[in-house]
């Protein structure tokens, strides 16, 4: 495992003011073209400058807008998200969701935040502007909708003026304020998307819910103290300072969101990796994981490449919050990141890598598959959480991918995802808005980890090689749109060969769950028949054990008939090796879904045998004749991560006393350790 | 010198001593076995009939915390009793120590057994009277760095540099170690007061004498605390580290077994030791100042007094009139 320490150097040698290699810029040529040909349809345009008052947290902002009716049909309002205002009481959508706490941060009780409109303004083609007066329709103020004085049509454009003043909320929960930190998200007036037949879609800002944007450029000018560091979305192409402020011009495409970061602490390194600037903003504390962080990054670059496609934007940010700051982390924008790590985070724990990774791949599962986070966030989330599987897997090892040593434990990410599953396996089911899960511990265990075994379910389905290329393809086809989950259900089964829906329809629309489990285990000994047999004609008896020993002189055949102790067929004397056992080996499929599992048999002699039932109907036997059955193992290789219990997958002839005597060791190391510290403490 | 000379006759164990810290070990072991059985049971029902369970010796922390998850009524029976026995054994605990410091306080060859039981009998009220000073004592002492920490994380709260959790921590540590290693010393000199002088003196005039004598050589009792209980810790410690990477055949898990009970054992020798030291070096003058006019004390035994350890000064603050 390289996490990438030998590359510090390497990294502060080339922290120098600039973009990637792969953008050319020339401030005096105004913004660089990063896309020649556009990416996605480009359907908004903002143009946006704010400048930071450090010392009152606030932002003052002026944006035009541009909106293009890509539909066939005319629009007559615009809806606008104001999602600061989220923080502006404790009567929001957000805080009522969230009683005012974030993982496990609280808010401020003086420090509310919000994004107020001072003006908006809608531009005519002569320049003109007429004043818009916002109405807020939802239950918060979090969403604003202006009627236009005439209706935008087909293919026509809508530009609107709007200036703006944000207060940034103490941070904890995604965006705000620490100390000099700004973590500046959704801080910024933002259009809805107008569905064709649906309207615009615009819902308030919900505890689990931020992202649905269409596509478009943006070019954001930030303002800041001299002394702050800012990382944005975007490549920076112009700076200019008046002494006591500079300010700082981003240039975005094909992007359906901007985001920004500044803080005067920021330590700031950047590396060029695979044709992609890797730029780390960190706190001087934690400056011993920078190459933690940039290390996950790597090993994302190649892993998305390797299973989608190459990561087209020039550089990619790593945002570091502060200390106390950590509600801020663990966030996706475009180009953008923040990631979470601490001194006390021991270097065989990998969160600072599976959170940087996980953020990373938003790029792709959100970011150019923008899909409606909402009321489908399984489509960012879960899938999203299913290549952070399958990347730090590749990355650390399946079994150590999430902790290698811990004290000597090891945990891998697929059994991390599994745990969360098992916590709350089957309160609501995958596709749900996000407001509507029974409450915010289903909504994770469900989006992400549910979602990412069904993912996994998907992949045990099609075979590795047939799921990676159906998900290319499907990829391919929706980026820089708005998938959903009908768009994945048809594209995946075309690019499959195969109709998906009956067996992820289940897995997404219900909430059933899947329990196997080893029944029965039956060897006896072949025994002759006794009886008639009516294949002579007449019939005639079959020989009894006397005239077949007669017949066969003193040697055994194994065809005798077995003992009681030998019929039970566990812990009893094994017959010589010529003896032929017939085995039945039963499993059983508890709950509804229905998963094809892998059954591997092992004989007496050591020879191993997979078998595969495809999990319909209750329970399925089978049979085998030859060696004894000694062992049994229902998904040996730990693929069915949906099972609700594994420990009820396997049968043994001769349990093992070994796992439970080590951890009854262990356990002893702790008991005897505490009795024998109370003994010398008193 | 007077500390490293303590120190030395620590060490000099009497097979009295030796059994004493058997004793110690044993006690730990018999009630940390008594413990573990239900969770021994619970944990062969489930996994000795599972191949799933095979991960679990290498270290495969989500197999181990399925297991936990998959019957926490289970794992509530497993370690229901484990509270039950914590509080049985504090008296047991209580008669020990008083068996070990009585032991240690007196000079001379013992007799390993009746000695050891008579002293424990003797002073177990005592002790336990003179432990729960102690304790009070030490909860106020307490309360002075731990709002003073508390205060340091209320003044850093705006603070937003990591490190500052980590200067913190080591500020934690190092208070709440020399506030241990403090409690103990004065636990351990009152305990060695009191077996020297026996019932003459009160447990209050006691306590504070010998709480006195702890502040008055704060800084080489202290550095004697803390050497043991660092001893004492990396005697288990080696165990433990031994036992997590030494599951890789039945022959490796028996070594590291083993070798985890002589790390037990090995601290258990420690404590007995640590109790020595702080009798010699407390005893001595304790006995000179019980005498009076002081005279010189004969070399007798592994526990020689300390010639130069006794001063005026010594028997005017530390000895009962």
């Amino acid at each position: 495992m390289d996490l990438g320490r030998k590359r510090i150097g390497s990294l502060v040698r080339s922290a120098l003011l600039g973009i990637g290699a792969a953008v050319s810029v020339a401030a005096a040529a105004g913004p660089p073209v990063l896309f020649p040909e556009p990416l996605s349809e480009r359907i908004v345009r903002y143009d946006i400058r704010v400048a930071l008052d450090a010392e009152k947290k606030t932002l003052a902002g002026e944006e035009t807008v541009t909106w293009k009716n890509a539909t066939g049909e005319e629009v007559k309002d615009a809806w606008f998200h104001l999602y600061l205002n989220a923080f502006a009481n404790d009567r929001t959508v957000f805080m009522k969701e969230s009683s005012g706490a974030h993982r496990g941060f609280k808010a401020s009780e003086d420090q509310w935040g919000y994004c107020r409109v001072k003006s908006m303004a809608l531009l005519g083609p002569d320049g003109k502007e007429a004043a818009l007066s916002l109405e807020f329709p939802g239950e918060d103020r979090t969403v604003a909708r202006v009627s236009l004085p005439a209706p935008v049509p087909p293919g026509g454009e809508a530009a609107f003026r709007i200036v703006f003043e944000d207060k940034l909320p103490k941070v904890f929960a995604r965006a705000g304020f620490l100390g000099d930190f700004v973590m500046a998200g959704q801080w910024f007036p933002k259009l809805g998307v107008y569905e064709a037949g649906r309207g615009w879609n615009c819902h308030p800002y919900h505890l689990n819910s931020e992202f649905y944007a269409d596509f478009g450029v943006y070019d954001v000018a930030v303002t800041v103290p001299t002394r702050y560091v800012v990382g944005a979305t975007g490549v920076q192409w112009d700076e200019t300072s008046d002494g006591k402020t500079k300010t700082l011009r981003f240039h975005a495409e094909d992007v359906h969101d901007f985001a920004w970061t500044a803080s005067p602490d920021f330590v700031d390194v950047k590396e060029d990796f695979r044709g992609t600037t890797i730029r780390v903003l960190m706190q001087p504390g934690n400056r011993g994981d920078i190459p933690r962080y940039a290390g996950a990054v790597k090993a994302a670059l190649e892993g998305f490449e390797r299973y989608l496609w190459k990561y087209p934007y020039p550089v990619i940010t790593v945002v570091d919050p502060p200390r106390g700051g950590l509600g801020a982390g663990g966030m996706e924008y475009p180009m953008l990141i923040t990631s979470m790590t601490h001194p006390f985070v021991p270097d065989g724990f990998y969160l600072p890598e599976m959170v940087t990774l996980h953020e990373f791949g938003h790029q792709y599962w959100y970011g150019m598959s923008a899909n409606n986070e909402f009321e489908e966030a399984w489509l960012d989330e879960g899938i999203n959480s299913y290549y952070e599987m399958r990347i730090l897997d590749d990355w650390l090892g399946r079994e150590t991918s999430l902790a290698g040593n811990l004290a000597g434990w090891r945990l891998g990410d697929s059994q991390s995802q599994r745990l969360g599953y098992l916590s709350l396996p089957d309160a609501d089911p995958v596709v749900l808005p996000s407001w509507k899960y029974v409450n915010n511990h289903s909504y994770s265990i469900i989006s992400y980890n549910k979602s990412t075994l069904v993912m996994a379910a998907l992949e045990e389905r099609l075979g590795r090689d047939r799921m990676d290329a159906a998900m290319k393809a499907f990829f391919a086809r929706v980026k820089f749109t708005h998938p959903t989950t009908e768009d994945f259900l048809r594209i995946v089964s075309q690019e499959a060969g195969e109709d998906v829906r009956p067996f992820l329809e289940p897995l997404l629309f219900g909430t059933g769950v899947v329990d196997f489990e080893v029944l029965r285990v039956r060897n006896r000994l072949e025994s002759p028949p006794k009886g008639m047999d009516l294949s002579k004609d007449p019939p005639e008896a079959y020989p009894t054990p006397a005239e077949r020993r007669k017949k066969g002189g003193a040697q055994k055949t194994g065809a005798e008939p077995p003992g009681p102790a030998e019929k039970k067929g566990d812990g009893a004397a094994d017959p010589k090796p010529k003896d032929v056992w017939i085995s039945q080996v039963t499993v059983q499929r508890k709950g509804d879904l229905v998963l094809p599992v892998t059954v591997r048999v092992t004989f007496a002699e050591g020879k191993a045998e997979d078998v595969r039932w495809d999990g319909t109907g209750r329970y399925h036997t089978f049979e085998f004749r030859g060696a004894k059955v000694t062992r049994v193992e229902v998904d040996p290789e730990g693929k069915v991560l949906l099972d609700l219990d594994r420990f009820n997958n396997g049968w043994m002839s001769k349990p093992d006393r070994r796992p439970a005597g080590t951890v009854t060791a262990r356990l002893r190391f702790v008991l005897q350790g505490l009795f024998a510290f109370l003994a010398s403490a008193i | 010198m007077n500390a490293l000379r303590a120190l030395k006759n620590g060490f000099l164990f009497r097979k009295a001593d030796l059994v004493a810290a058997a004793l110690l070990y044993a006690s730990a072991l018999l009630f940390g076995t008594l413990a573990l059985l239900p969770a021994r049971a619970a944990l062969h029902a489930l996994l000795d009939p599972s191949p799933e369970a095979a991960k679990l010796p290498g270290g495969d922390l989500g197999i181990l915390a399925e297991a936990l998850m998959k019957a926490p009524e289970g794992s509530a029976a497993a370690f229901g009793n484990v509270p039950l026995l914590l509080i049985l054994f504090l008296p047991v605990a209580l008669l020990l120590s008083a068996g070990v410091y009585s032991q240690a306080a007196r000079r001379g060859e013992v007799r390993a057994w009746a000695d050891f039981w008579t002293g424990a009998v003797r002073n177990f009220w005592p002790f336990l009277g003179l432990v729960l000073l102690n304790g009070v004592l030490f909860l106020f002492v307490g309360l002075v760095p731990g709002l003073a920490l508390a205060g340091a994380n209320h003044a850093l709260k705006e603070a937003t540099d990591p490190a500052w959790d980590v200067r913190l921590a080591w500020a934690a540590l190092a208070v709440a170690g020399l506030w241990f290693v403090a409690a103990r010393n004065g636990a351990g000199l009152a305990r060695v007061r009191r077996a020297v002088l026996g019932p003459s003196e009160g447990l209050g005039p006691c306590f504070l004498a010998s709480a006195k004598f702890a502040f008055r050589r704060f800084l080489p009792l202290t550095l004697l605390g803390a050497g043991f209980v660092a001893a004492r810790w990396a005697a288990v410690w080696a165990g433990g580290v031994w036992l997590s990477a030494g599951h890789g055949s039945p022959g490796r898990t028996a070594a590291t077994a083993l070798l985890l009970q002589v790390g037990f054992f090995a601290a258990a020798v420690l404590r007995v030791a640590e109790a020595r030291t702080q009798a010699a070096y407390y005893g001595p003058l304790l006995e000179a100042g019980r005498s009076a006019p002081p005279a010189p004390v004969e070399e007798e035994g592994p526990e020689a007094a300390p010639q130069d350890s006794v001063s005026p000064g010594d028997l005017a603050d530390d000895t009962v009139a």
